[in-house]
């Protein structure tokens, strides 16, 4: 090694040759790439075509005029529910615009449960049970609405601020996705054979449609909190949190909080444990007082919408293969469940 | 009609031509791309899929990946997936029946005891730093093009890079054999 190294340079050099030591095989299958990847092609390719033929179709209908505004006009039309929110204070939701383009919660936790359905009765079919908690909570009908509530803008519902603190202890955590217990688990290679094979089985498939669109969605919170407007909100927040003994812990995530021992997540050992439910009625409390879910999802919905509009024949198609697979996991739950 | 494997794409160049560049390239980037999913994870099922996703957004665009950097385009797609949507969204397919017997041979214990100390002091880092010191530190990039890949500032990065830094060396501690971190 090089004697110009920093002590950085040099537990950097270390960390890497740990992560070279410890990482996994990551299988990686190049026929069903280009088999997908083909696929995913065609179906652009179709609705290019599609839209060229609207086109062609228009002129020859002598609408020549009218096309002649449309592709002026490079900017895509913003509709008004492009930048509507939904605050639901009474079941803790948080609807915003591109959100309407994917499943609910509740509706997600049903395509789960038909996938896990379909998943144990594949691995039956090999002679195997699932067992671990994780897969088999999904094998419970979801019935009940998410006590936690949305928490994109961190804690603000206050019957979850009361209940559950900043944590989600006593939460039937797995059911309500909350925890990742099984993602480290290490498992053997006729494990992770079964569980693929299972996974790419069509009865699987069916639940899974392609949802992925053509532009990476861009991070629109972190856009709205970088902005000065963004800015402003959270420091409005901050000033209350301070007459409560409470301040923001930035380095901590977007909605840490800290008494400047303990915090809403991650406290050091020696403080005991994180920030209790009183904090976060504060937390929640100091939230409305200043409006910040209601300005800070605005702003989110105020970028949301020109992409939703860039990309709208996109999104729909999106939603209607989601709806289909909606309706898919239900009959799949009738006959099976 | 054309036959599927000698269709002409719009760029010049064969279907079948591409797609042995790209199955060449795949040969190549599946190893890096892998180990990135994976830091990114911490868990190899799921960067299984997400090297696969990204690969097949990188396929689509091959006309135009090829004729940079395919690789930086794949780590690109990779590094800025929504990951915690496919945690939520894949999650029954981790399961692992009963009857399976537990991988943790003893003479791998200690790669298993590290590969988790290392899984865990990632996922203590917001998503944000986590992504940065991945690409800045363990796959080795310089801070612009961690910049360029996530398409924030340098000064983003460095701020990230730091922090991030310094919560893992307080998790994961000197990184000598047989010591471990602070937790």
């Amino acid at each position: 090694m090089s004697q110009q190294m920093t002590p950085d340079d040099l537990w950097v050099a270390r960390l890497r040759d740990r992560a070279d030591e410890v990482t996994p095989d990551v299988l990686t299958d190049v026929g069903i790439v280009v088999r997908r990847g083909r696929r995913r092609r065609a179906a652009r390719r179709a609705s290019a075509i599609g839209g060229a033929a609207v086109l062609a179709i228009g002129i020859a209908l002598g609408a020549a005029p009218a096309m002649r505004l449309l592709t002026d006009d490079v900017r895509p039309a913003v509709l008004p529910e492009d930048r509507e929110v939904v605050v639901d204070t009474t079941n803790g939701t948080i609807t915003l615009p591109l959100d309407r383009y994917f499943l609910t919660e509740t509706e997600q936790a049903e395509v789960r449960h038909a996938s896990a359905l379909a998943m144990h009765e594949c691995a039956a079919d090999r002679g195997y049970a699932i067992s671990d908690l994780a897969s088999r909570s999904f094998l419970t009908p979801w019935t009940e609405p998410n006590p936690i509530g949305d928490r994109r803008f961190g804690v603000w519902w206050m019957p979850s601020a009361e209940t559950f603190g900043y944590g989600t202890s006593g939460v039937p955590s797995n059911t309500y996705g909350v925890s990742d217990e099984t993602g480290g688990r290490a498992r053997t290679g006729e494990q992770r054979d079964i569980l693929d094979e299972c996974g790419q089985t069509p009865t699987v498939q069916q639940f899974w449609p392609d949802t992925e669109l053509s532009e990476h969605t861009p991070d629109f919170v972190g856009l709205a909190l970088e902005s000065s407007a963004g800015r402003a909100a959270l420091d409005d927040w901050d000033a209350c949190l301070v007459t409560h003994g409470l301040y923001r812990r930035e380095q901590g995530g977007r909605w840490d909080v800290t008494d400047g021992e303990r915090r809403s997540n991650g406290t050091p050992a020696e403080y005991g444990d994180n920030l209790g439910p009183a904090s976060a009625v504060v937390d929640a409390r100091c939230k409305a007082d200043v409006d910040l879910v209601d300005r800070l999802t605005q702003m989110v919905a105020d970028r949301q919408a020109p992409f939703i509009a860039a990309h709208r024949s996109e999104l729909t198609a999106i939603r209607v293969a989601l709806d289909n697979s909606l309706d898919r996991a239900r009959d799949y739950v009738d006959e099976h469940g | 009609m054309i036959a599927d494997d000698i269709g002409v794409l719009p760029s010049g160049g064969t279907r079948t031509e591409h797609d042995a560049e790209f199955t060449a390239f795949v040969a190549a980037a599946k190893g890096d791309l892998g180990k990135t999913a994976w830091l990114l994870t911490g868990d190899a099922h799921l960067a299984a899929e997400l090297v696969q996703d990204a690969l097949v957004r990188t396929y689509v665009a091959w006309p135009r990946a090829r004729q940079t950097d395919p690789l930086a385009y794949a780590r690109r797609v990779l590094a800025n997936s929504r990951i915690d949507m496919w945690r939520r969204r894949r999650r029954e397919v981790l399961s692992a029946p009963a009857s399976f017997p537990d991988s943790a041979r003893v003479d791998e214990s200690v790669v298993v005891e590290h590969r988790d100390e290392l899984v865990r002091a990632l996922a203590r880092l917001t998503t944000r730093q986590r992504r940065v010191v991945v690409l800045r530190y363990l796959v080795g990039l310089t801070e612009r093009e961690v910049a360029a890949d996530l398409g924030v500032s340098v000064g983003a990065v460095k701020s990230q890079a730091s922090r991030g830094l310094s919560l893992l060396r307080m998790h994961l501690g000197p990184l000598d054999d047989g010591e471990s971190g602070t937790r």
